[in-house]
């Protein structure tokens, strides 16, 4: 389903790229090339999720950010930066993002957060707390922290079992090895080996064999996903 | 007043308070003295009026010593200040073996200055190094995209393509790794200081890398019993364990144990890594730590060499320090960082 999409960035370039790329999506997208007209469009107009590059002319990124908390727009906001230091992923998360993204990123990598951060949005809106994860044959129980699936409970290792909700919480969408790093784990790194890699494929282990299906796939060049 | 230079200044203000004891006693021997004792009062007097005179001469004399003395001291740093400021950054302030302000502000300013001349050496390293460096990666991407511009086979051009992207990817890893040298030697990140368990950070990278080593054949031990939290950078203390790690995967080949530890030793803080592989020989220790350098054994295998320098750095931030050190056999590398 198409949802509403704020895109502020003043590179035309990069702006063209995320555009046509969402587009694709059948996302409906608005765009500002400066920080101003961007605040005013995100005020006014009801968006699904905002991104928001951090280098702007007339106001800055992080001002227009602040901005907007302070009248009390909520919209989920992606930051694109330049600044990649790891002080200045954190200072961005700080700042009330919801989610940071270094340039230059990969347009996959991009697709993966602005899903998850529209997923989540979805969840707090229904205001419900979840007790249960379904995905398929595959069932979570939150509270307990079993997993069953067809009825047949797979035993997992805490950190197999927080892998696990989260791509079902992301489930049938790609998640890449940087947000399970960071979403997982909370480290911001960048590993040199295919450190990640390797805990899923244990996962998958665990969660497929035995079973006529697979349910964690591998997208080539981008992640993971787990779908039926 | 204010346009006279400084010295002037206090040999005027040394006469001045010799002048002003003088009178303070004239005063009190005209008061304390009555009037049957006229004579001695004279006397008294007179030898007051000589000891007022010699005082003031003495007084312009050691004003104009201490003035002297206060001058030529404050030159000493006005030189080093003028040297320094046209750019040689060698200058240093004399300093004596006395331990009066002086000597305190010569010391302060060296340390200031020997602070200063590392930063701007290692930056011109720094730039000079990736200017060169950086070479050979887009001399890489130029090559492949010209030969995919030419391919006539769909499937050659996406392959060459796809090596263009996986080359860019590399090249930003660098630039990243540069940004995160220079911050961390400049010490701009002590802001996200905060207290955080060793162990736990040593469990937490364990953790993250057992299975990797598993598929190697390698056995990950962690040895970290509980210590008091230091107060420290998590994010980059965990990349700077993780760049060790990586190491010793990659160079700890025909190794079959890798061994994360932490220890206390005399108010200093032991963390890092041992791994059972080949090592380093001493003489390549140095070499090993140089920015971009790269040993002859590891040239084959990907990596820029910037790894142990950001962890070097990373160190400093921590005002600590990289120790690489023969594991018998193997490379132990430990991060030595003081408490407090």
């Amino acid at each position: 389903m198409g949802r509403k999409i704020l895109v502020i960035e003043d590179d035309a370039d990069t702006r063209a790229f995320i555009v046509k790329g969402l587009g694709e999506q059948s996302h409906v997208i608005d765009q500002s090339s400066d920080g101003r007209d961007g605040l005013f469009m995100a005020t006014s107009g009801s968006y699904d999720l905002i991104i928001l590059d951090r280098m702007l002319p007339a106001l800055d990124g992080l001002g227009v950010l602040k901005a907007l908390r302070a009248a009390d727009v909520a919209t989920p906001v992606l930051i694109l930066s330049a600044l990649a230091s790891v002080d200045d992923r954190i200072a961005g998360l700080e700042s009330g993002s919801d989610d940071y993204l270094v340039k230059p990123f990969a347009f996959s990598e991009l697709l993966a957060r602005v899903n998850a951060l529209l997923r989540r949005a979805d969840g707090k809106v229904s205001g419900m707390t979840e007790t249960r994860l379904m995905v398929g044959d595959l069932d979570i129980d939150l509270l307990s922290r079993i997993v069953r699936r067809s009825g047949k409970a797979i035993d997992l290792k805490p950190r197999e079992y927080a892998l696990l909700e989260y791509f079902a919480r992301n489930a049938g969408r790609v998640v890449t090895r940087t947000m399970l790093l960071e979403q997982v784990w909370d480290y911001h790194f960048d590993p040199a080996t295919n450190v990640i890699d390797v805990h899923v494929s244990r996962l998958r282990r665990k969660l497929d064999d035995g079973f006529d299906t697979t349910m964690l796939h591998t997208v080539r060049g981008a992640g993971y996903r787990l779908a039926v | 007043m204010n346009r006279l230079p400084t010295t002037a200044r206090i040999a005027i203000l040394a006469v001045f308070l010799s002048l002003a004891g003088s009178f303070v006693l004239l005063g009190f021997i005209r008061y304390a003295t009555v009037a049957e004792h006229e004579g001695l009062a004279e006397a008294l007097e007179s030898a007051l009026l000589l000891a007022l005179g010699l005082s003031v001469a003495f007084g312009i004399i050691s004003g104009w010593l201490i003035a002297r003395f206060v001058g030529r001291r404050v030159e000493d740093v006005v030189r080093v200040a003028d040297a320094v400021g046209a750019g040689n950054l060698s200058h240093r302030a004399p300093t004596s073996h006395g331990n009066d302000a002086f000597d305190h502000l010569a010391r302060r300013i060296n340390a200031m200055l020997d602070r200063t001349e590392t930063l701007m050496s290692e930056l011109r390293l720094l730039t000079d190094s990736l200017a060169h460096d950086l070479r050979s990666p887009v001399q890489r991407l130029r090559a492949r995209i010209e030969r995919a511009l030419i391919a006539s086979d769909q499937a050659q051009r996406d392959q060459l393509l796809s090596g263009v992207l996986d080359e860019t990817d590399a090249l930003m890893r660098i630039l990243t790794t540069v940004l995160e040298i220079g911050r961390s030697e400049a010490l701009a990140s002590r802001g996200q200081f905060a207290p955080l368990y060793p162990s736990t950070l040593i469990a937490e990278l364990g953790e993250i890398y057992e299975p990797l080593a598993d598929e190697s054949g390698i056995t990950l031990c962690v040895d970290a019993p509980p210590f008091a939290p230091i107060n420290g950078h998590r994010q980059l203390l965990a990349q700077a364990l993780s760049n060790l790690i990586d190491n010793a995967l990659r160079y700890g080949v025909g190794g079959t144990k890798i061994t994360l530890f932490a220890a206390e030793d005399s108010g200093e803080l032991h963390i890092g890594i041992a791994d059972s592989g080949p090592g380093i020989a001493m003489a390549d220790m140095d070499d090993a730590r140089r920015r971009f350098g790269r040993l002859d054994s590891a040239r084959g295998l990907p990596g820029a060499g910037l790894g142990l320098s950001l962890v070097e750095a990373i160190a400093h931030l921590h005002s600590g320090r990289l120790e690489l050190s023969d594991n018998m056999p193997g490379l132990r590398a430990t991060l030595v960082l003081p408490r407090g």
